[in-house]
């Protein structure tokens, strides 16, 4: 892969023993493993929370205090637990971000993330996931090249989870955005690219999606739960019942009652 | 603790409704968050209410209160930077509990979950999703609730930690003969752990009974944008579309044989 976004041997506490991964431009990756393997921190390193300690390398530049800064503008991130916002509405907080140029942008986000009515409500007044929706609209208003998300589909039900990343989807293309996500919920890896396991410190499996969702003995042994209908899949093969992973359900059956 | 709703108000209807003591009942729908608040007693609506034996008025419903304890999702940014100690002592504080010995107290609830004494004195931020879930659940035990709500107890946890909360959930269950609600969005836990269900729209409750029963109004459910556990809705499909003779399963393995018996 064609390298963007990197960390190289990274040695963190005893969460991380020479841990590599490689992000390239305009993917959208995701990070999973068993809880403990550290998601929410390698968010943190790769935002430049954590200090990176000359692991971090963006288009092939160690980052570091002098280049921190530029940094911080191309890489935003989401971590649901830690939003912070200036002003006390959307209405407020966008007007330092809005020129002609991008107006008809926000109005597209407002109406996809159905926030219109939202736009004067106080941040106070607000759920956590009308909260993270409005991060990510600032987010990408402000057209960042990476975009670090946090297991941010635990605040949302199944369908609006869908929109969300449908709409990110979009803006992928539109923007050239890469966007890497942490996620506890294996089906949510079917939405990207590419996928890392982090177990025990390293890079455990790593691949397309579907090419690791397949090894269900390895990953149950690490306490993750396969999406039903590659679990599905996976075991009627072995009974020689179908003979690829079929991700609908309506065509599994009609391959399996023809 | 039983609870019974008589004519209550619940989204401007009249609920009636028991929860049976010692129980396991799951909730789900738009308007869980709205019946969690009812249950924990933050308001007193029209209608009446029975907690066991009693009815829960104005002047006593603080008491009953305290029978009541819920497990939100998360602990709120805003104690991170608390130690265990002090974020239980400021529960203790908030609930206006009282104890002879509130060290031994603090103690014992940790135990309870399984959670030794050292981690009294670690921050809120240095503590996992899994540790921090337990923490919140000794906070609960501390009030000893006879009912416990649990809200979106296993998102975000790995089977290997949903599996270990259920068993220790369980073992507090038989022990001190709680009542456990689980409140979520996702229907497959509730499916796999729930005897019975409650199923809320944005006017009241749709359906309500022995959870696999309720589960299987597959067309009502759907009609409600219930999000159905993908074993069940898969099962569906197949009686369905292809008059299939499959039972309804909770667990893969079982699928799996009974669509080898019939294809």
């Amino acid at each position: 892969m064609e390298k963007f976004l990197e960390l190289k041997n990274l040695n963190y506490l005893d969460l991380f023993q020479n841990l590599s991964l490689s992000f390239p431009k305009q993917k959208f990756i995701s990070l999973s493993g068993p809880n403990n393997c550290g998601k929410t921190t390698l968010i943190r390193i790769l935002s430049g929370e954590i200090s990176p300690n000359k692991n971090l390398f963006f288009k092939d530049k160690i980052i570091e205090e002098n280049n921190i800064d530029d940094y911080f503008k191309s890489v935003q991130s989401i971590i649901p637990e830690e939003l912070h916002f200036l002003y006390e509405t959307l209405d407020a907080e966008i007007l330092s971000y809005l020129t002609k140029a991008n107006k008809e942008e926000y109005n597209y986000l407002l109406k996809n993330f159905h926030l219109s009515k939202l736009k004067n409500v106080s941040f106070h007044d607000l759920s956590l996931k009308e909260l993270i929706k409005i991060k990510l609209l600032l987010i990408l208003i402000n057209c960042p090249k990476v975009l670090l998300l946090d297991d941010i589909s635990l605040f949302f039900s199944q369908e609006e989870f869908k929109e969300i990343i449908t709409c990110l989807k979009k803006y992928q293309d539109i923007k050239k955005l890469t966007i890497i996500m942490t996620t506890s919920n294996l089906e949510e890896t079917l939405f990207t690219d590419y996928l890392y396991i982090v177990y025990n410190g390293k890079v455990f499996l790593e691949g397309e999606p579907l090419d690791i969702l397949i090894k269900d003995n390895v990953l149950n042994k690490i306490g993750l739960q396969l999406p039903f209908m590659v679990d599905l899949s996976v075991k009627l093969q072995d009974y020689n019942l179908v003979e690829k992973v079929e991700l609908d359900m309506n065509r599994m059956v009609d391959k399996l009652w023809k | 603790m039983e609870i019974i709703f008589k004519d209550y108000n619940f989204l401007n209807n009249k609920l009636n409704l028991t929860i049976p003591n010692n129980s396991i009942i799951g909730i789900t729908g738009p308007t869980k968050d709205v019946f969690i608040s009812l249950l924990c007693l933050n308001t007193l609506e029209k209608g009446t209410l029975y907690l066991g034996d009693n009815k829960v008025t104005k002047e006593n419903i603080k008491v009953f209160r305290k029978r009541i304890g819920l497990l939100p999702q998360d602990v709120d940014e805003s104690f991170y930077h608390l130690t265990s100690q002090q974020y239980l002592l400021n529960e203790i504080k908030l609930k206006e509990l009282s104890f002879t010995d509130v060290s031994k107290k603090i103690r014992d609830s940790l135990k309870i979950v399984g959670l030794n004494s050292s981690y009294l004195n670690r921050q809120l931020k240095s503590l996992s999703y899994l540790e921090k879930k337990l923490l919140l659940l000794a906070a609960v035990l501390l009030q000893n609730p006879n009912i416990i709500i649990l809200d979106e107890l296993f998102l975000g946890l790995d089977l290997v930690n949903e599996k270990k909360v259920m068993r220790l959930l369980l073992k507090i269950q038989e022990k001190y003969q709680k009542t456990l609600i689980f409140a979520s969005k996702n229907t497959t836990y509730l499916y796999k752990y729930c005897k019975s269900l409650i199923i809320l729209t944005e006017t009241g409750i749709l359906l309500e009974g022995p959870t696999k029963e309720v589960l299987q109004e597959v067309e009502l459910l759907k009609k409600n944008k219930i999000t159905l556990p993908p074993i069940l809705e898969f099962t569906y499909l197949a009686k369905k579309k292809k008059e299939v003779k499959i039972d309804y399963h909770q667990d893969i393995r079982d699928i799996i044989k009974d669509i080898y018996k019939h294809v």
